[in-house]
């Protein structure tokens, strides 16, 4: 109570005093102006300086100078101001001063009092001089002289500012010849490793230079780290999204996002309350999620294994919340250790792999992780106050490591896949052209096999009507021919016949399509001469006829043969002086009719040509129609050939 | 008095043509011979207006002699004698510049009444080779495998049946002969005849110019 009472005191006068309470960012611009301002000055005046040193003795110094202190004296009293009473015990201190080494209790501001000597030519130095502290846990205020110098942040609040280097410029007003006090007050603010870091003086340029490097590698760094895991986080949601099977890119996406809280302790100044108690506990999950990961990569399963590994993080996890302020540094400690010994178990996991399969990718896994190893043993080391307090904190160095690592699997993984495609694809391709040929060939051979079959048939077919047509007729005359009683007459009839019956069949080999108009033309155009040559007109009344698909070689031969019979009776028989042939369409019935109408004797042809009649018939109903005849004495004969349209 | 010339392999054949010719004062056989190249030798120094061809010559085919008697004697009558009149060797003859055909079969009166006609410009057409005709002259099957260079704008024009030698073809198709055509047409069977000589011209012009185009395309004819 009477502790934080001094604080407040303290602070308010600290406003009164300087107006405003200084913040860390104006200290920082300050120091920025300073610098630009003396390196403009120093680079517009160095000549004028030079020229100016040359005529006063004794020659002042012109090279850059540091000094590094490693000495001080400490106070833990809780004043405000600089304590100057000569009664107080100061007691003698190296730096880095560690407070849980020195087992000070945590919740008391202390003062450091260090002497810094300067020499004579130092109030005519054209340097202007600057302090340097790499890490002051928590927040410090710093005197020179007796007066307020500035501070690294607001001391009175609860900040997260233990790892910030701090750099102050000091006006030579406030400096004096030969020695000088510089008093560091210091809040530890509960930090488990509060102190100070030793202290470097001097000139502003090589002391600002030392304070730029250190400041990129603790703070600016981590900043970039940060964007980097949240941006490969998202990443790996969107791939695990997308593959939802790959668990592994689900976890590495979690790792990233956990990853973000133990960094942002590195550089946020804000004490977020939930976040700040999430820093211990984050780097358990971190390591448990790297170490599912990394099974899952190595293809190894040892869910009991898992099991424990995680039912251990969570409860630790947990005992971390509820630990007595006092005890929380030695409990991280345990926790921290403990974490260590999963490491371990990674880096055995993927040596196995490494072992099992030699691989870049895998090779550059366990390099990511023997990285991330050794900083997690170095910031363990660095935790138990073993390495010295002014040490760097190196672990959130190693996630970038890691992430290469994911990345290259998967650059990996892309281009397999890649290439494993483009193979595929040629393959493919390679076998539908084989497989294209194949079936052109054998294509080409149904083909063949088709035309040698409908070859073959038509061959048949026509040694039929040769045998049965042609070939009996010329044999019959052949044997009257032999017997003598045939006269050149009949014989020239004869063979006329014959001649006759192979212009059929030759006109029927000819591709018709379909058109029984072209067949009937063309036995007119054939017959027409022989029936004029007998006193015969033909009369053509014929109507277009939708298309018959049947219409094959064959089956236009028995058309031929049918109207042939019918006009070769009239002919021979029925002493017509007129033959009609008329055409009509019966779509209704789906037929066509072909009548073929003498007007001769009639009737008579009937009885006498039975089994020409017959075979006529029978012709007809082959081809999928009907033959009428209807004939009256002395009124002609009418030969009425009904022909389906489609068959 | 047209002046023939018989190119016959068939001895018999050969005696039967001059017999029936000499029956008709109007005409003279100048020569009669039995093989192609006899044919091609009587043909430069006859210079015949009438050629008769068997088509299956010993030596040569009986499309070369007509396509040599069309190219040296342009006024000279080309008739090819065939068996069956059958649609493959009619259009190769009449592709090859035969006026016409007759039937080896036909009676002495059809056979000098099938000269006359084909002198006076009549050739007969059958249903089966009308239809391929009309098949043959559809208009993209003229205009499109002739490009222009090579046609020069001449051919298509002179190659192309009108719609009257069309509708004559149709007809020809479905049977009808000369006088009823010309009675559904309203013109004379003489003018139908004249028109069928037309299309076979047409047709030898096509086919010459399909001949032209293959060469150009072949590379045998580089420019016209």
């Amino acid at each position: 109570m009477n502790h934080k009472n001094n604080i407040s005191v303290a602070s308010t006068r600290l406003s009164f005093f300087l107006g405003s309470p200084p913040t860390h960012r104006d200290a920082l611009s300050f120091a920025a102006c300073v610098i630009f301002f003396s390196f403009a000055s120093l680079v517009a005046c160095a000549p004028a300086a030079r020229a100016a040193a040359d005529n006063v003795n004794p020659a002042p110094r012109t090279e850059a100078l540091v000094t590094h202190i490693t000495q001080a004296e400490f106070l833990h009293v809780a004043s405000t101001a600089p304590p100057t009473s000569p009664d107080e015990k100061w007691q003698v201190v190296s730096l880095p001063d560690s407070w849980s080494k020195q087992q000070r209790p945590r919740d008391k501001v202390g003062w450091y009092r260090l002497t810094v000597d300067f020499d004579e030519s130092l109030s005519i130095s054209p340097f202007p001089v600057a302090l340097y502290f790499p890490r002051a846990t928590n927040n410090i205020a710093v005197f020179v002289n007796g007066s307020l110098l500035g501070v690294s942040g607001d001391i009175e609040r609860r900040e997260v500012n233990w790892n910030n280097a701090q750099y102050f410029v000091v006006p030579s007003a406030l400096l004096r010849a030969g020695s000088n006090e510089v008093w560091v007050r210091l809040h530890p603010d509960g930090f488990g490793r509060a102190g100070l870091s030793s202290v470097y003086v001097g000139d502003a340029t090589p002391i600002r230079a030392m304070w730029d490097r250190r400041y990129f590698i603790q703070n600016t760094l981590l900043k970039f780290i940060t964007a980097l895991m949240l941006l490969s986080g998202l990443l790996a949601v969107w791939i695990w999204a997308k593959r939802r099977t790959e668990s592994m890119f689900g976890l590495f996406a979690l790792m990233c996002f956990v990853s973000i809280i133990r960094t942002l302790h590195y550089f946020v100044h804000e004490f977020i309350s939930p976040l700040v108690y999430l820093v211990v506990p984050a780097l358990g999950i971190i390591t448990a999620l790297q170490l599912s990961f990394v099974l899952r990569f190595a293809n190894e399963k040892s869910p009991r294994f898992e099991r424990a590994v995680w039912i251990f993080v969570t409860v630790a996890s947990l005992v971390t919340f509820v630990v007595p302020a006092s005890s929380y540094g030695l409990a991280s400690e345990l926790y921290n250790n403990a974490i260590g010994l999963l490491g371990i178990a990674i880096l055995w996991v993927l040596v196995r792999k490494l072992i099992h399969k030699f691989s870049p990718e895998n090779l550059l896994m366990l390099l990511a992780l023997v990285v991330n190893a050794s900083f997690g043993i170095h910031d363990l080391a660095n935790y138990m106050e073993l390495l010295g307090f002014d040490r760097l904190y190196l672990l959130p160095l190693g996630l970038p490591f890691f992430v290469f690592a994911v990345a290259a699997l998967l650059t990996a993984r892309f281009v397999g896949t890649l290439n494993n495609f483009e193979t595929l694809n040629a393959q493919l391709s390679d076998r539908l052209t084989k497989r294209e040929k194949q079936l052109a060939a054998s294509f080409e051979q149904v083909r063949e096999l088709d035309q040698q079959r409908a070859t073959a048939e038509e061959r048949q077919r026509l040694m039929r009507d040769m045998h049965d047509g042609i070939g009996s007729h010329l044999m019959s005359t052949l044997a009257l021919a032999r017997m003598g009683t045939l006269t050149s007459h009949q014989m020239s009839e004869v063979l006329t016949d014959c001649i006759d019956e192979l212009k059929i069949t030759i006109d029927s080999l000819e591709p018709v399509e379909s058109d029984l108009l072209v067949v009937l033309g063309n036995l007119r155009y054939r017959l027409g001469p022989r029936l004029n040559a007998a006193g015969i007109t033909l009369a053509w009344a014929v109507n277009d006829l939708p298309p018959l698909a049947y219409l094959d070689a064959e089956n236009v031969r028995s058309v031929l043969r049918i109207v042939q019979e019918a006009f070769t009776n009239t002919l021979k028989h029925a002493n017509a002086k007129l033959i009609t042939l008329s055409t009509s369409v019966d779509y209704p019935k789906n037929r066509i009719l072909v009548s073929v109408a003498d007007d001769g004797r009639g009737l008579a042809i009937v009885g006498q040509h039975g089994r020409g009649i017959e075979n006529m018939k029978s012709r007809a109903a082959k081809l999928g129609g009907h033959l009428e005849i209807v004939s009256t004495t002395g009124g002609g004969t009418c030969l009425s050939l009904y022909l389906p349209i489609n068959q | 008095m047209p002046r023939v010339l018989i190119v016959e392999d068939d001895v018999a054949f050969r005696a039967r043509y001059t017999a029936i010719l000499s029956t008709d004062l109007s005409f003279e056989v100048v020569g009669s011979v039995g093989t192609g190249h006899e044919g091609l030798a009587m043909l430069g120094a006859l210079k015949p207006d009438v050629v008769l061809v068997d088509l299956g010559l010993p030596d040569i085919s009986g499309i070369e002699v007509i396509r040599r008697a069309t190219a040296t004697l342009p006024d000279c009558e080309c008739m090819v004698v065939t068996v069956f009149g059958d649609e493959e060797h009619v259009l190769a003859s009449i592709e090859a510049g035969a006026s016409g055909y007759l039937l080896k079969d036909a009676s002495e009166q059809n056979f000098l009444s099938g000269i006359r006609e084909l002198i006076a410009g009549g050739s007969p057409i059958s249903p089966i080779i009308a239809r391929r005709l009309l098949k043959r002259f559809q208009p993209e099957a003229i205009i499109d495998p002739l490009p222009s260079e090579v046609m020069s704008g001449v051919l298509p024009e002179e190659v192309a049946i009108s719609a009257r030698e069309r509708e004559i073809l149709m007809l020809a198709s479905k049977g009808y002969n000369y006088p009823e055509m010309g009675k559904l047409m309203g013109i004379s069977p003489h003018t139908v005849t004249s028109h069928v000589k037309k299309i076979y011209r047409k047709l030898a012009v096509h086919s010459r110019g399909e001949a032209v185009f293959e060469a150009n395309r072949m590379g045998i004819i580089r420019t016209l």
